[in-house]
């Protein structure tokens, strides 16, 4: 069998560079998307320039979260000191997988944030009066996008820092189904929360849109924006407990 | 400059001293001799992050008990021994260092509490069950407590206390009628006060006393709420339409899709649950990872704010619309 | 562990994974669409909003059954194979 070692260096370089890149795709649409709406929205009311401003930088700082747990789980990779663990075949398979799973992780969460934020924006452009309620509704609705990256940042942080040691009886069968299962893990998490991810995007960005424009029924829209966003979650969660499951009892 | 700005660029330089710090991912920062080059000042020593172990100690308390040092010692001789074997052998044989070192793991560092405990529970279960029952008897006291003050002084001409509790009740009654009609406002008691208990239990973290753990952090926990909600969505379906129609309901559109819609049922459960468990458990350990890479500076307290204040109050409410709209689909299905 | 089973049991949890992940993107797709149009129905027309509010759930329960059917696929992928 040939050395563990010498792998485990080659996948958290792999599993960084996915991370980081497949994260960054969807932050850099979404917030282009909010920059454009913002721009439109400006050439049509050019007087709402500092409200517009503000609002379309803050739902692109929050926009980007996913591509930063990237960044972070790029980072741990990168100096967190693969060298230095014991080499085993495990640990090969889950290094690779956490960056696979952080990377299409933040994929859904990205558009869906953006989307929220490029709403707002064009809403706010039409009634600045709103501003302030509109800029805290799309927070929240920004914050609930970016649950299922969250979902997919702490699979990938349990299979970086506790995949289980080997045991006595490590043939090269056990390995391999390890590795597909951390393998299966990474991928039911970070594509299960593509469409979620997008889903609540979309809720909370017609939520705002809406109480931008009818601010008088701003209770029943949020209280609808949270129970459809709640319920758009579950296939995420669905995702979290078969990525559970392989990681921990496969 | 203003004040605010002076605060804004103090807050700014914190933040950049700890991004520099945090890329030092495996170094830490010593004051003394250093004893490659033995001259004395600033040195950095390269250390591995003892991270696995820590959210193993978090996560999997018992294992990690299993797996320590000690107890793997005991075990080398006596393979098929439980823990209570080796730490009635160890109090036995009066081996204080072993004692003290498996002490550490124990709750409130009692063996007897846990050599009771695990009479009933048994060797993977004990800890994490101590920590559980220990944080919701915790939570329920806070809950009897706040009736019994604001039972006591009802008062025509209310004190604050009352208007705030009355304000909390009215307007959740107001979100009862609204989803579930004018005449099932009797189901108010039950919706808040699975609110306030899954709120006090996530907002219960963000004290700062080692021990301390939400307890919704358990799996067990959600479960049990997410087992109940139904049980009472179910009850509430079959008082509401009949045994018959109901159990007619679950073979629609097609009888042979009864086993699908069951199914259908329990992931409400399993969905309401881990949302609830993944949220809170993701920002724990979200919290100990960041909280270890930065060295336990100010980053932490921001954290804790978002999944402490905020997403602790959104879950609870969230856990709450859930059960409030499972009903609403049972109970208000002809108009 | 014999390495043929041992790639049928790697193959089946590699699917188990697919099976959740890629059923999980169309029922959230589909159930936030159902739950933005709800919101825009609630805002123009509020005096309905009980009845969106319960079409919007039973809605994304029908969509949401294809996401349990990969569910059960991917459990039973993990426990039986």
């Amino acid at each position: 069998m040939m050395q563990a070692d010498s792998f485990l260096l080659i996948s958290a370089y792999l599993g960084a560079a996915l991370s980081t890149g497949l994260a960054s795709i969807s932050a850099g649409i979404g917030e282009g998307y909010a920059a454009g709406e913002a721009a439109k929205a400006l050439a049509k009311q050019p007087k709402s320039g500092d409200g517009l401003l503000r609002t379309m930088l803050i739902s692109q700082a929050v926009t980007e979260t996913g591509a930063i747990f990237g960044l972070v789980i790029s980072l741990l990779l990168i100096f967190g000191g693969a060298g230095h663990i014991a080499g085993s075949w495990f640990k090969v398979g889950a290094l690779l997988a956490a960056g696979l799973s952080m990377g299409l992780g933040s994929i859904g969460p990205g558009f869906g944030a953006g989307y929220t934020g490029g709403q707002a924006c064009s809403v706010i452009s039409r009634l600045p009066k709103e501003s302030n309620r509109v800029t805290t509704n799309m927070l929240i609705g920004q914050a609930l996008a970016q649950t299922d990256a969250i979902f997919a940042l702490v699979v990938s942080l349990l299979l970086l820092y506790s995949v289980p040691n080997p045991t006595a009886s490590t043939t090269l069968g056990h390995f391999v189904v390890k590795i597909s299962a951390f393998l299966g893990a990474s991928i039911a998490i970070g594509i299960g929360t593509m469409g979620p991810g997008m889903g609540i995007g979309f809720v909370t960005g017609r939520a705002s849109n809406m109480l931008g424009r009818f601010p008088r029924e701003r209770g029943a829209i949020s209280r609808t924006m949270f129970l459809g966003a709640a319920v758009s979650e579950s296939t995420a969660i669905y995702a979290l407990v078969i990525a559970f499951l392989l990681i921990f009892f496969s | 400059m203003t004040k605010k700005k002076i605060i804004l660029i103090a807050i700014g330089i914190v933040f950049a001293v700890e991004l520099v710090l945090s890329f030092y991912l495996n170094f830490s920062l010593n004051i003394g001799t250093n004893p490659e080059t033995g001259k004395f000042g600033l040195y950095f020593t390269e250390e591995v992050v003892p991270m696995q172990d820590k959210i193993n100690e978090e996560t999997q308390p018992d294992q990690y008990l299993m797996d320590s040092e000690v107890v793997t010692k005991y075990k080398a001789d006596n393979p098929d021994w439980t823990i209570a074997n080796v730490i009635e052998k160890i109090e036995s044989t009066q081996a204080e260092e072993d004692l003290e070192h498996i002490k550490e793991h124990l709750p409130w560092g009692s063996t007897s509490v846990y050599l009771f405990f695990h009479k009933f529970l048994g060797d993977g279960k004990t800890i994490n069950a101590i920590r559980m029952i220990r944080m919701m008897f915790i939570v329920d006291l806070i809950l009897i407590i706040l009736a019994l003050m604001v039972r006591r002084k009802i008062q025509f001409k209310p004190g604050k206390l009352q208007v705030a509790t009355e304000w909390i009740y009215d307007s959740f009654e107001g979100l009862v009628g609204e989803s579930l009609g004018k005449e099932n406002k009797h189901f108010t008691p039950y919706l808040l006060t699975l609110f306030l208990f899954i709120w006090i239990s996530n907002m219960i973290g963000l004290v700062p006393i080692p021990g301390i753990s939400e307890p919704t952090r358990n799996l067990n926990v959600t479960i049990g709420l997410g087992i109940i909600a139904i049980i009472v969505v179910q009850y509430n379906a079959i008082k509401k339409k009949g045994l018959w129609t109901h159990l007619k309901s679950f073979a629609e559109p097609m009888f042979f899709l009864a086993p699908l819609n069951i199914i259908g049922e329990l992931s409400k459960v399993v969905s309401i649950a881990f949302r609830l468990f993944g949220n809170i458990m993701g920002g724990a350990i979200i919290i100990l990872v960041v909280s270890e890479l930065v060295r336990y500076i100010m980053v932490p307290i921001v954290l804790s704010g978002f999944f402490g204040l905020f997403a602790g109050s959104v879950q609870a409410f969230v856990f709450t619309m859930l059960a409030m709209s499972y009903l609403a689909v049972e109970i208000n299905t002809e108009e | 562990m014999d390495l043929n089973q041992a790639i049928v049991k790697a193959a089946a949890l590699l699917g188990a994974g697919i099976a959740m992940g890629i059923g999980a993107l169309g029922p959230g797709l589909g159930e936030g669409f159902t739950a933005g149009k709800a919101c825009e129905g609630i805002a123009r027309t509020p005096e309905n909003a009980g009845l969106i509010t319960r079409t919007m759930l039973i809605g994304q329960a029908v969509s949401e059954s294809t996401g349990i059917y990969s569910l059960v696929v991917a459990l039973l992928l993990i426990f039986t194979a």
